[in-house]
């Protein structure tokens, strides 16, 4: 089971940090190709994290690898792909998504270059970002539009702009959005990511709004420095009562599935399968916390 | 294959080279670094292996260097010749 509590925006063209992302362990690095560069840069980011990818073990830090890359209908989004592809990350982001066929397009395009490069079609997954009305509007035909999709994220700044509002502390501009997203993903199968908070030197502001998206339902937040992973992973780190019963939970199932019988019981409590799979996420999450998890 | 145009690409930021290219009769290699006591003819023979398995031939290379690793070094110089030459092919090749 992969975490995605934290996914951290490193700009394609900056060598220092797609270095260092090694020392701050986020869940995911995603390399930026898109907004983060200015358009006389493309080829130069485009370049950079090509050989960042094939030159740092991020996989051994069990750190995702993202490529965010510009839209398929720009001068760049092929290019792109084409360069990125052989570098094998682990996913390619797509931004601005508004209808199923932009995620189709793009798998498309990624298989295209799998051949191209040799590399088994189905290798390379996505992620969606959505950042329009339309996009949330078609939230649920674009997380289903692929089995590359790994997950579905909400790209706020853009939304905002769309709805012709502003991000406020309170976040009432994106509750429809992150109510509509969490469920997309969550009906789709797939992890859903919230957006980015910009100001990075409110951690109290931060560490509320992570305390609601996380009651919301999403499997992570996309960061933009590094001090906010530690505040993320805080908030995601499960309470001692809740690994208690987990640790309960998944002992009950293994010595259930031993004696080959099929109604597992916990405290006097039948547990069905969900449950069973929810106190493994527990589990999973509470080990990366570093708490201690043998049963 | 030569350079017919000046260009740069990279920066001046920690970890990181820039890179400029002018358009030169033969070859010529400048380096500003760091570290130039420790890395100067490692940079110097990078640079050189690099312009050679890509058939260039003739430009001037200035080099400002501020502690980038050797894949940096790399990825800027291909960026500056993609964008100095007449026709440039990059070849991309699968991560091992």
């Amino acid at each position: 089971m992969k975490l995605r509590r934290t996914m951290l925006f490193v700009p394609g063209n900056n060598p220092a940090m797609a270095r260092d992302v090694i020392l701050y362990k986020p869940d995911a690095i995603m390399f930026d190709l898109e907004d983060a560069i200015a358009v006389t840069e493309k080829d130069s980011a485009r370049m950079l994290t090509y050989f960042s990818l094939k030159n740092n073990d991020y996989k051994r830090e069990n750190i995702e690898t993202v490529v965010r890359i510009n839209p398929l209908n720009s001068e760049f989004g092929r290019l792109d792909l084409e360069a990125i592809i052989p570098a094998c990350p682990d996913a390619i982001r797509l931004p601005k998504a508004e209808t199923a066929q932009d995620v189709i397009e793009v798998e498309k395009e990624i298989a295209k270059n799998e051949k191209k490069y040799d590399i088994p079609v189905g290798t390379t997954k996505m992620i969606v970002a959505i950042e329009s009305a339309l996009g949330v509007v078609n939230a649920y035909k674009i997380a289903t539009a692929s089995n590359r999709l790994i997950g579905i994220a909400l790209g706020g700044e853009d939304y905002v702009t769309n709805l012709k509002t502003k991000r406020s502390p309170g976040g009432q501009e994106l509750f429809f959005a992150r109510g509509a997203i969490v469920n997309a993903g969550r009906a789709a199968g797939i992890d859903v990511i919230d957006t980015v908070y910009a100001d990075v030197i409110n951690e109290d502001e931060f560490i509320k709004e992570t305390e609601l998206i996380h009651q919301l339902g999403f499997t992570g937040k996309s960061v933009i420095h590094p001090t906010q992973i530690l505040l993320v992973h805080k908030v995601y780190r499960p309470k001692d009562s809740d690994v208690i019963k987990s640790k309960k939970i998944i002992a009950a199932a293994e010595a259930a599935k031993k004696a080959g019988i099929g109604v597992i019981a916990v405290d006097g409590r039948m547990v069905d399968e969900p449950i069973v799979r929810r106190a493994q996420y527990i589990l999973e999450l509470a080990k990366a916390s570093g708490l201690e998890v043998e049963l | 294959m030569k350079v017919t145009k000046e260009v740069l690409a990279g920066t001046v930021e920690s970890s990181d080279v820039m890179i400029k290219l002018f358009p030169y009769s033969g070859i010529k290699i400048e380096i500003k670094s760091s570290v130039y006591k420790q890395y100067g003819r490692h940079i110097r023979t990078l640079i050189e292996d690099l312009l050679c398995s890509h058939s260039i031939t003739d430009v001037y290379v200035v080099v400002n260097d501020q502690g980038a690793l050797d894949y940096v070094i790399k990825s800027r110089l291909l960026t500056a010749l993609a964008r100095g030459c007449e026709e440039f092919a990059i070849k991309w090749e699968v991560k091992k």
